[in-house]
């Protein structure tokens, strides 16, 4: 307690000092659409020192001395905007923004502010710009933001063509991916070739690579925080794309013009069309759909409401004996108030939920399988500006888990309630991002998280070997996990180009998936602390050099991290993934995480895109594996490269290639062989001691415009993915020879070679 | 025959669906010591118990496995201390025709190559009387699996007995087809213990007129999770492949079994 008494006086200290101020604050929108803008950069222009970005809701708030200003608002894509104050008294100034792309021969000044990577205080993260998306080349015509994410240093694919992903050396569920505040536990369809996140719907996407601010929690390697667009409350609009095995269509428009917006958006693939032109597989489903929607309303100029959701399923059926069908549901509603000038509260009501469902038909046996995880989750937050030099957040956030696993189910044999397991994860958090001199911006912050197991359904305790032997049903907690987490990132800014910046942070984690691979597939199971498992803690200490030059035409960054986990999973020595008690086949132990993450990049001019490099090692200590020893995790790669280029060829043309290159993942492999009951059994001597060939692959893309008109505009996007069609192994398997019984061979299995696709998409 | 692919049903599909390819590669992998790999067994009819001992390669050598000869071979009854030898029949292969087991006794394997011992420890399980065994016939209209997909040209069979004792039973059918004994590891557990106990089904790849001896062995718990093991190992399953545990001490690989046994025999339909 004296620790958070010492973090007040800091916190407060220096909002006393400074008198006689007025606040100017409002909300930032853009001007077409009247969607709100998040990350506006509003800059006193002689003092460039002062600066606030523009909240999650558009809100900004800045408080100055008494006297005449000019304030430029400065944003992505978007022409600057100066305005010119006399600050007698608190006022509220609303901006509306206007699209550079809509006046495009008077534009003179780019739209950015362009030396915010090199002042920010918080580091390691990414903002990715949804217009770059649509530029690149894409997988089966379909645009990804989390597979453009994976392009970035420090972030590592989780497999070809897969939207899954391991950020500085986590795992796939290290990864907290939020959707308008909602956790999305399997953020993939179609066995991870798409992502559930439709860049139709999506208006802004930041990762935090283990270095977020207070405010979030839960998981120890990243997070990724998307937001859903508003929908234009200015005109009705409808946009769309058609693809080769998806299409999606997307409406939007004012309910009350420019006081309350809808928006909803769809997506379905129709790979089942063609299954069923086959004589093979007619019988036979695959498809998934989604469906995004989001209302907005305005009461007042204090007061506005939000309601948002996700609704997407995925379906594969082989004939009506057997099928599996599995996704998320999301669901957000968020109040925004006003309290003053100074004041903003948000308050959320979140609703999550992923399942699967396996249903098998069979002579002997009709049974369904039912596994989920749910969600009810409360936030509420209030940020205050005090004044000029700092900007508190402060809150907290209740979440009630229910984990159903596995539930085998009929008409004779009901549900099993005792196998619902239920846990509480609350938190309570302040950070302040604090200007403390001219050349140091600092954001610190605490978060205290607690998590309860509780009691009312079955827990087991095992003996040393991992046998169950007792079976409890306690009332009560069970257990309860309460951990302090401190969050600490500084820039120091050497001059206008550079900046130096470090941090640390803690994160705990509660909620673990449980996976045989490194991308996830649906049917991983999550499970939640027990008396067995504890919780992951990941502390992580990062630095970085941050330089702009060429008039910041190009971007360039060097960060190193290193990060120490405890209570990390690991699967037994040949596990059975299908254990009734999981439990029986995990081991805990440490980890490690290091490397060196290079960026440069070219924001400017008809040719732009950038260069990603990571070095880095990820490794796992666990009793019981290895002979105890230190061993290179799933996930581990020493070499990750990404080159991005894009190139406006005319107006109506632009081209893109993407290169990446990758060092295998370390794998298990047999050094030998012997015989059981003439079967041949692999003899292996150790976990992960070997690597898959390395990966790469160039994607080469290309967008026209088609003929404009003031209602309807379209484009026709080209992708070759993989276009040397490098085959990258995606399993390798051992087996017997077929023409000598022997003979003992590895036989690789690729996936995508040269996958051509085209999209048409549309707006008017 | 157990050619599966180290993948569950979701991935098959996956890769029949998209254009993925195949190919054998060459991959450097490391030299290992020999060790020795036991497989014995005891069941309670004179003449089933048999000795194996043979020797591990590394994964690049073209020859069949290596045998052991010359070992000192025993069976020791651990209530009455009754020791009987096993004498080398053919190469690396050891039998005792009289030899039998009784149920609920605990029996002791030892072997002696060298100067080395192994040793290793079963207890015969309580028999379970199948009432009946037979063919499971698929109604027309019913899917078939699509040749070239595991399960395409196999038969299924169902048990039927009786569990009482609300405790798991674990079985192994081992399988002739036409007097070819069958490599398949065919296990099943009852999982009586969790309440709803019901005797599961196997298929075996067979055609209408194949005869199959089936040998349903009631094996141990320890039995029972070495070959499911080894199952996972064969068809590469597990998310991380392994050696199963081998019950035998000194580091040789394999295990030791004992195991009732009934036998039926069967006209596939």
């Amino acid at each position: 307690m004296k620790y958070i008494s010492l973090v007040f006086t800091i916190l407060l200290s220096s909002s006393i000092l400074l008198a006689q101020t007025f606040t100017i604050s409002g909300y930032i929108t853009d001007k077409k659409t009247g969607e709100s803008l998040i990350g506006v950069i509003a800059l006193v222009k002689n003092n460039p020192g002062i600066g606030r970005a523009s909240n999650d809701y558009g809100f900004y708030s800045l408080s100055l001395p008494k006297g005449k200003y000019e304030i430029v608002f400065s944003y992505i894509g978007h022409q600057k905007q100066i305005i010119d104050i006399d600050l007698t008294g608190n006022k509220t100034l609303n901006v509306a923004m206007e699209d550079m792309t809509t006046n495009l021969q008077e534009v003179v000044v780019t739209g950015t502010l362009d030396n915010e990577n090199v002042r920010q205080s918080t580091m390691g993260v990414e903002k990715i710009n949804v217009e770059t998306v649509s530029k690149l080349p894409v997988i089966f015509g379909e645009r990804d933001i989390l597979k453009t994410l994976q392009l970035l240093p420090g972030v590592k694919s989780g497999g070809d063509g897969q939207s899954g992903f391991t950020v500085r050396g986590g795992t796939v569920d290290q990864n907290l991916i939020l959707l308008d505040d909602a956790p999305v536990y399997n953020a993939s369809h179609l066995l991870g070739f798409f992502s559930t996140f439709n860049s139709d719907a999506i208006k802004d996407i930041a990762l935090y690579k283990g270095t977020a601010p207070a405010q979030f929690g839960g998981r120890i390697a990243s997070v990724v925080d998307v937001k859903m667009n508003e929908g234009d409350n200015q005109n009705y609009d409808v946009s769309g794309g058609i693809g080769l095995i998806s299409s999606k269509l997307n409406i939007e428009g004012p309910l009350q013009k420019g006081k309350s917006s809808f928006l909803i958006s769809g997506r379905r693939t129709y790979a089942d069309v063609f299954l069923k032109l086959t004589e093979q597989f007619k019988e036979n489903q695959l498809y998934f759909y989604d469906f995004n929607a989001k209302l907005n309303y305005r009461f007042s100029d204090k007061d506005r409401l939000f309601v948002s959701g996700y609704f997407g399923r995925d379906v594969l059926g082989l004939s009506d004996r057997f099928s599996i069908d599995w996704g998320n549901t999301t669901g957000t509603m968020r109040w925004n108030h006003l309290y003053n000038s100074k004041m903003f509260g948000n308050t959320s009501l979140i609703y999550s939920n992923y399942d699967y469902k396996i249903n098998i038909n069979g002579d002997a046996a009709q049974f369904s399988i039912l596994s989920r995880i749910r969600d009810w989750n409360l936030k509420q937050e209030f940020q205050y500006f005090p004044n000029s030099n700092n900007e508190l957040k402060f809150g907290y956030n209740v979440i009630y888990h229910t984990i159903t696993p596995g539930q085998i189910t009929n008409d004779t044999i009901p549900a099993d309630k005792n196998q619902i397991r239920n846990g509480l994860e609350s938190a309570l958090y302040i950070t302040n991002d604090w200007q403390a001199t001219k050349q140091l911006k600092i954001n610190i912050g605490l978060r205290l998280s607690n998590f309860s197991v509780l009691g009312g359904s079955n827990y087991y305790n095992l003996d040393a070997d991992k046998n169950v032997i007792d079976t409890i049903n306690p009332s009560g907690v069970v257990a309860n996990f309460l951990y302090l987490e401190p969050r600490l990132s500084m820039s120091y800014t050497l001059n206008d180009n550079s900046s130096l910046k470090a941090a640390y942070t803690r994160n705990t984690q509660n909620m673990h998936l449980i996976t045989n691979s490194v991308s996830g597939s649906p049917t991983d199971k999550w499970i939640m602390n027990t008396n067995i498992v504890k919780p992951e803690i990941g502390d992580q200490v990062s630095t970085g050099y941050f330089l702009n030059f060429k008039d910041n035409m190009y971007e360039f960054s060097a960060e190193t991290y290193f990060k120490f986990m405890q209570n990390q999973i690991d699967y037994k020595d040949n596990a059975n993934e299908q254990a009734p008690v999981i439990e029986t086949e995990l081991l805990y132990g440490k980890g490690r995480a290091y490397g060196l993450e290079l960026l440069l990049k070219k924001n400017k001019g008809k040719f732009s895109g950038w260069i990603g490099y990571t070095l880095s090692r990820t490794e796992k200590q666990i009793d019981g594996i290895n002979q105890n020893l230190w061993y290179a995790a799933r996930q581990d790669r020493t070499h990750d490269i990404s080159i991005v280029t894009m190139y406006d060829i005319s107006k109506r043309w632009n081209i893109s290639a993407v290169w990446v290159y990758q060092t295998g993942n370390a794998i298990t492999f047999p050094s030998g062989k012997y015989e059981i009951s003439g079967n041949n059994i692999w003899l292996y001597t150790e976990r992960n001691g070997y690597r898959m060939p390395a990966y790469h692959r160039l994607d080469l893309g290309a967008t026209c415009k088609l003929k404009e008109t003031k209602r309807f505009k379209s484009e026709l996007s080209f992708s070759l993915y993989n276009a040397y069609g490098r085959e990258n192994p995606y399993i390798i398997t051992f087996e017997e020879s077929e023409t000598d019984p022997n003979k003992t061979v590895a036989i690789q299995t690729s996936l995508f070679r040269w996958i051509p696709s085209i999209s048409w998409n549309f707006k008017w | 025959m157990s050619k599966y692919k180290r993948s569950n049903i979701l991935i098959i599909f996956l890769l029949l669906l998209l254009s993925s390819c195949e190919k054998e590669i060459n991959i450097d992998l490391n030299n290992t010591s020999s060790r020795f790999v036991i497989e014995g067994n005891i069941s309670n009819f004179a003449g089933e118990s048999v000795v194996k001992i043979t020797k591990t390669q590394n994964f690049d050598e073209t020859t069949p496995f290596p045998t052991v000869s010359a070992a000192i071979v025993t069976i020791t009854d651990s209530l009455l201390n009754k020791i009987d030898t096993l004498k080398e029949t053919s190469a690396g292969i050891y039998k005792n025709s009289s030899l039998y087991g009784v149920v609920g006794y605990t029996y002791k394997l030892q072997v002696k190559i060298g100067t080395e011992t192994f040793t290793a420890f079963s207890t015969m399980p309580y028999p379970l009387l199948l009432d009946s065994l037979v063919q499971i016939i698929p109604k027309e209209g019913d899917p078939v699996p699509p040749a070239g997909t595991p399960g395409a040209g196999s038969k299924q069979f169902q048990p039927s007995y009786k569990n009482f004792t609300k405790t798991d039973k674990y079985l192994q059918y081992v399988i002739t087809r036409n007097d070819t004994l069958l490599n398949n590891l065919i296990i099943r557990s009852d999982m009586a213990a969790s309440g709803f106990s019901f005797p599961i089904p196997f298929s075996v790849q067979s055609k209408k007129k194949d005869v199959l001896k089936i040998n349903i062995q009631l094996i141990d718990k320890t039995a029972y999770n070495y070959l499911s093991a080894a199952n996972r190992n064969i068809g590469q399953f597990s998310a991380t492949p392994s050696n199963p545990t081998a019950n035998i001490s000194n580091g040789a690989l394999g295990f030791f079994k004992a195991h009732t046994s009934q036998k039926i025999t069967l006209v596939v339909k």
